[in-house]
C-alpha cells in the first residue's frame, strides 16, 4: 500500500480517536439514563409526600389531642413523636431505595465508562500503528527514490534482496560464470573477473573491499584493528577465497537482518 | 453526542428498564387501612377497660349510696371524673396501639417496596389498587371483622353496663377523636 493510503487511513483513525471523550460520554449516559428512568420521579414523589406528612403531623395531632380525652401533655408529645417517627422511618427507607438506584447507575456507568475507555485506547493505538505504517512506507518510498532498494542505500539492481557488491561473490549462482580460476605460486585459487579488487593480493583484498564499499564502518575497523575492548581478533586470512567468504557471510547476515 | 458515544449509550439504555411506580402496584393506603386498624384497636381497648370502668363506677355509686348521697350532684361529678380518667387512658392507649400498628405497617410496606425494587418482575407480594374488605367499621361489627392489624372475635360490649357511658362521654368531649375511632 502506498504511504498516501496509510496517511489517509491514519487521518481517519486519528479523527476517530480524538472523538472519544469520557467525561462527555458519562454525562450523556447519565442524562439519557435519567430520561429513561424518569429521574426516579416515583420515589422522589413518594419521599416528598412522606416528608410533607411528617412535617404536618405534629401540628395536626396537637390540635386533635387538645380536644381529646388525653390530658397529659407529655403523653401527647410522646404519641406525636412516635407517630412522626413512623413516617420518618418510611422516608429513610425511600432514601435507601434512591441511594440503591443511584449506586446501580454508578455501577452501570463504571462498567460503561471502562468499556468506552477501552474503545478509546484501541482507537488511539490503531491510529498510532497506522502512523508507524505510514512512516515506514514513506521511508521505503524515499529509499527507492534515492536509488537503494536495500537498507543503507546499497544498490540491489537484480532485486534479490542482496546488495550488488555481494552478488559478485562467487557463491552467488548468478555470478558463477563470472569467476575464473587462476594459478599463482603453484596453487589454484578462485578469482574474479569483476570487480578487479577481488584479484588483489591476499592481504589487500579484504581491506580494499571495505575501503571501497564500507568506508568508516565497524567492519572496516574490525578488520584493521580487531575489537580491542572485547579482545576479539579475527584469524589471519589465509587466502582471498576464505577471507571473502568470511566477510561476505558476515555482511550477508547483517543485510539480511 | 459523538457517534461512538451514542451507540454505547443506546446499547446500555436498551437493557435499562424503568421500574414501575410501586405505589401503583400497591399503595400504602390500600395496604394499611387506618379505619380498620382503629376499629380493631378500639375493640381491644374497650375489652380491656370495660370491666375496670364497671368496677370503678359501681364503686363510686356504692360509696355515695353508703353515705346516703345516691341522688347527689357530687355523685354525678365523681362518675364524670371517673369516665374522664378512663377516657384519657383509653384514648392514650388507642393512640399508642395505633402508632405501633402504623409503624409496623410502614416498616412492612417498606420491606415490600425494597423487595419489589430488587426484582420488580418477580415480585410476589400483595398488589392491587383496591383491597376488598377495607371499609370504616362500626363497633357493632367488631365481633365479626378481622384484620392483621386489629383484633378479632372479642366479646364486644355485651355485659358491661358503663362502656356505653364511656363512649357517650368521648363523643361529647372529643367528637373528632371519637369519629376517628368509632366512625360516626
Amino acid at each position: 500500500m502506498a504511504s498516501s493510503d496509510y496517511l489517509k487511513q491514519y487521518q481517519k483513525a486519528f479523527q476517530k480517536s480524538q472523538s472519544y471523550d469520557v467525561n462527555k460520554f458519562s454525562s450523556d449516559l447519565e442524562k439519557a439514563y435519567n430520561e429513561k428512568t424518569n429521574y426516579n420521579k416515583d420515589l422522589i414523589d413518594q419521599q416528598n409526600t412522606l416528608q410533607a406528612e411528617a412535617q404536618a403531623l405534629p401540628g395536626q395531632l396537637r390540635n386533635e389531642y387538645y380536644q381529646s380525652a388525653i390530658r397529659n401533655p407529655l403523653a401527647q408529645e410522646s404519641l406525636i413523636a412516635s407517630r412522626q417517627g413512623n413516617v420518618r422511618g418510611q422516608v429513610g427507607s425511600i432514601t435507601d431505595l434512591l441511594n440503591a438506584r443511584g449506586q446501580q447507575f454508578q455501577d452501570i456507568l463504571g462498567k460503561a465508562a471502562s468499556a468506552y475507555q477501552t474503545d478509546a485506547q484501541k482507537a488511539q493505538t490503531g491510529a498510532e500503528n497506522l502512523w508507524r505504517l505510514y512512516q515506514d512506507a514513506q521511508a521505503q518510498e524515499n529509499a527507492r527514490r534515492t536509488g537503494g532498494g536495500i537498507g543503507g542505500g546499497l544498490k540491489d539492481s537484480d532485486g534479490d534482496g542482496i546488495p550488488d557488491i555481494l552478488d559478485q561473490y562467487p557463491n552467488d549462482p548468478k555470478n558463477k560464470s563470472k569467476t575464473k580460476t587462476v594459478t599463482s605460486t603453484g596453487s589454484s585459487q578462485t578469482s574474479f573477473v569483476d570487480p578487479k579488487w577481488f584479484e588483489a593480493g591476499q592481504g589487500g583484498a579484504v581491506g580494499n573491499f571495505f575501503d571501497k564499499y564500507l568506508t568508516n564502518t565497524v567492519g572496516k575497523s574490525m578488520v584493521e584493528s580487531g575489537l580491542p575492548q572485547s579482545g576479539i581478533r579475527f584469524s589471519p586470512i589465509k587466502n582471498i577465497s576464505s577471507g571473502v567468504n568470511f566477510y561476505s557471510n558476515l555482511l550477508k547476515n547483517i543485510f539480511k537482518k | 453526542m459523538a457517534t461512538n458515544n451514542k451507540a454505547l449509550v443506546n446499547s446500555i439504555l436498551k437493557n435499562t428498564k424503568q421500574i414501575a411506580d410501586f405505589s401503583k402496584v400497591l399503595s400504602f393506603g390500600n395496604y394499611f387501612s387506618p379505619e380498620l386498624a382503629r376499629s380493631g384497636i378500639t375493640q381491644q381497648t374497650e375489652r380491656y377497660f370495660a370491666p375496670q370502668i364497671d368496677t370503678a363506677i359501681q364503686g363510686v355509686r356504692q360509696g355515695f349510696i353508703g353515705r346516703g348521697l345516691s341522688r347527689s350532684g357530687l355523685r354525678g361529678q365523681a362518675e364524670q371524673g371517673t369516665l374522664a380518667d378512663y377516657a384519657d387512658q383509653l384514648q392514650t392507649m388507642n393512640e399508642q396501639l395505633y402508632n405501633t400498628r402504623e409503624g409496623e405497617a410502614r416498616t412492612n410496606y417498606s420491606d415490600l417496596q425494597k423487595q419489589y425494587e430488587k426484582a420488580p418482575t418477580s415480585y410476589k407480594g400483595p398488589k392491587g389498587t383496591t383491597t376488598p374488605g377495607y371499609q370504616v367499621e362500626t363497633p357493632q361489627m367488631y365481633q365479626t371483622t378481622q384484620d392483621i392489624y386489629g383484633g378479632a372475635g372479642t366479646q364486644g360490649t355485651g355485659g358491661f353496663s358503663y362502656l356505653q357511658a364511656l363512649r357517650d362521654y368521648q363523643k361529647k368531649q372529643s367528637p373528632d377523636f371519637y369519629k376517628k375511632y368509632y366512625g360516626n
